[in-house]
């Protein structure tokens, strides 16, 4: 009897040191990761560097929050590091809790030149990105910039008239925002200048009722 | 037990549903409001939630400008000294006495290299190089992390000057990065600021010198560097939302104690309405207390009041606020370049980040005037700050159009450096009386 408990004490010790060894390694491994997304966020070169030659971190581990290190140095605007995590051939189409990609992360931060960066490396450019409205990742850029918008469009051209929940396309969102370099890109492109969203208004009415009148000019010509 | 079955499936369709709409319940609207700037009576239009504090994330950098402009004035020039006394025929020891200049890095470094080497100066080898307290060296001042990162505290002077000295022997001391240097002087030639072609240096010691230490002789030649005017260091601190700018601004300024003082007098507010531990904005649990988040609060309407004020400050000294915040679309190097459309040339705004925030604060130029404004934004992290963003857009460029559009200003992009034409050095006896 003493020894099938002495035997039972020494497994018991035996397995809490091994729970308590994995436990450690877990800790250990997410502080590294953590460590590697707060550097590639904050552009710190050094640590990032340093973070890339250990072989122990999954580059293309989330946090808590689903954020990956190529997310972070997107939203850091570290093209650099974007560049490095990219030759170490990281994922990505990784999606954080949001249900952004790196890509996303990057244009609706207006980090540009890392959205620039991404797209040329293959991102995935036919995405919904976060936000009630559900809009695409064309509509952002639309609103916006024009340079990435035409980025995207050249990747694939078959988003140009996807709409939004509110039945909103990237044209409509270049006009209510002002963007008409975007809405001349866009009506390039052949853009649907029929196209009514939910509350039954074309780009030409978004245009009139926000005062946009080069789109209005633009928009009528192109009837 | 079908039954029960159901009652199962029901509950399991109403808790997701539940939670979607909470998941993206967690991006609000926590406050919005703005004031025309040709209100009469002053009057701040908003929400319901416009007098209730919350996270101001890095717009607490306007707060600062506003606070360091009230105290310095715009044209305020950091002077910093240098001690000279010869040694031997090329060489001489240096005693730098500080000014508490809070962008002193690289840049300002390599000017004061490139000064050192100008011809009737000629000190290009130095035997002893001390500093004293207020000398504050951090290479990587206007530069990552400490832009975005925690600006490194010092509870002790002899923390903080070991880090200087570390710095000045690492960094100062050592061979000028020619790719940098270059791209520098090309900036520093475009504002007048000429620099030497190749400039070196060399230092053989370093040490801390307290200024009650430090005397000089009868055969020390003291040397003025006057920093480029603060307008243009707080220009430079929205643009990039620098933290280590804006935190050494605060806490030369006095810290919390005086900035409590300055918002009573200033604003006429409590801490009930704007409560601060940092100039950046940042998460102060770093220094406080690493298991609980401390940031900067205010309420909207106290947003509005700090930028109508710092308008009129700087309006008597003939300057805009786009010369200390960032202009949409136009300011390349700042938080706001890739704002386009609308906003970009009519929109002048500082930007904010935190775990728990997204903010935005500024005026926008249109055809009915000019408009204050604040948004804050409530998110649960990081990856809901793009969601924020394009509310808080609508918001502003609902605000523009609902005012006739945007009316660009007149802006030509400036470039904030750490110093400008009248930065060069000058003998301390010619330079009494001159103005900065």
């Amino acid at each position: 009897m003493k020894i099938y408990l002495k035997v039972l004490s020494i497994l018991a010790l035996l397995s809490s040191t091994c729970l308590a060894k994995t436990s450690m390694e877990k800790n250990t491994s997410a502080a590294k990761v953590k460590a590697v997304l707060e550097a590639a966020e904050t552009g710190d070169a050094t640590k990032f560097n340093a973070l890339l030659k250990d072989k122990t971190i999954d580059l293309n581990a989330q946090d808590e929050t689903g954020m990956t290190p190529l997310m972070s140095a997107a939203l850091g605007g570290n093209v650099d590091m974007i560049k490095k995590l990219l030759a170490k051939k990281v994922k990505l189409e990784i999606k954080n809790q949001a249900g952004d990609t790196a890509l996303a992360v990057a244009l609706t931060n207006d980090q540009l030149d890392s959205a620039k960066t991404l797209i040329n490396a293959g991102a995935n450019v036919d995405l919904i990105v976060a936000g009630d409205n559900q809009d695409t990742l064309l509509m952002r850029a639309a609103s916006n910039n024009a340079d990435i918008t035409g980025l995207i469009l050249k990747k694939n051209k078959s988003l140009l008239n996807k709409t939004n929940k509110l039945g909103e396309t990237a044209l409509m969102q270049s006009v209510r925002f002002g963007n008409n370099d975007s809405v001349k890109m866009l009506l390039k492109a052949g853009a649907d200048t029929q196209a009514k969203n939910k509350e039954g208004l074309s780009a030409l009415d978004i245009a009139k009722k926000s005062g946009n009148e080069e789109a209005v000019k633009l928009l009528s010509t192109k009837k | 037990m079908v039954n029960s079955f159901k009652k199962k499936m029901l509950y399991v369709t109403l808790g997701s549903l539940l939670a979607a709409s909470s998941a993206s319940a967690k991006v609000y609207v926590n406050s919005i409001c703005h004031m025309k700037a040709n209100s009469e009576g002053r009057i701040i239009e908003g929400d319901k939630s416009k007098g209730e504090k919350f996270p101001l994330a890095s717009i607490s950098k306007v707060v600062t400008a506003l606070w360091a402009v009230e105290k310095l004035g715009p044209d305020y020039r950091y002077a910093t000294k240098l001690h000279v006394n010869r040694v031997s025929n090329d060489s001489y020891d240096v005693h730098i006495e500080g000014s508490r200049d809070p962008i002193f890095g690289r840049n300002a470094s390599y000017f004061l290299i490139s000064e050192l080497n100008r011809a009737g100066v000629d000190v290009k080898k130095i035997e002893n190089l001390t500093f004293d307290e207020n000398f504050l060296l951090d290479w990587l001042a206007e530069e990552k992390p400490r832009i975005g990162g925690d600006t490194p505290y010092y509870d002790t002077i002899e923390k903080q000057a070991d880090a200087v000295r570390r710095s000045l022997l690492a960094d100062f001391a050592t061979p000028i990065r020619k790719d940098m240097y270059a791209a520098l002087k090309q900036k520093a030639d475009k504002i007048g600021a000429t620099m030497e072609s190749d400039p070196t240096i060399s230092v053989r010691r370093v040490e801390f010198k307290p200024k009650s230490q430090f005397t000089k002789t009868a055969d020390t030649t003291t040397l003025v560097y006057r920093s480029a005017p603060l307008r243009t260091i707080l220009k430079r601190m929205n643009n990039q939302s620098n933290n280590y700018i804006a935190d050494h601004l605060y806490w030369n300024l006095g810290g919390t104690t005086e900035f409590n003082r300055f918002i009573k007098s200033s604003l006429s507010v409590g801490t009930d309405e704007i409560e601060f531990h940092l100039g950046s904005g940042n998460n102060a649990n770093y220094i406080y207390n690493p298991n609980t988040d401390i940031y900067n609060e205010a309420t909207c309407e106290t947003m509005i009041k700090v930028l109508y004020k710092l308008d009129k400050l700087l309006e008597k000294s003939g300057y805009q606020l786009s010369e200390v915040m960032a202009v949409a679309g136009v300011d390349k190097s700042s938080t706001v370049a890739g704002y386009g459309g609308n906003f970009a040339g009519a929109t002048v705004a500082k930007t904010g980040s935190v775990n728990k925030a997204k903010t935005l604060t500024g005026t926008v130029s249109t055809k009915n005037g000019v408009i204050y404004f604040a948004v804050l934004m409530h998110t649960d992290n990081r990856t809901e700050w793009g969601s924020a963003s394009a509310t808080i857009k609508e918001k502003v460029n609902g605000l523009i159009t609902s005012n006739g559009g945007p009316k660009k200003i007149q802006y030509d992009e400036l470039l904030p450096l750490p110093f400008d034409a009248n930065s060069k050095l000058t003998n301390a006896a010619a330079a009494v009386g001159s103005k900065g």
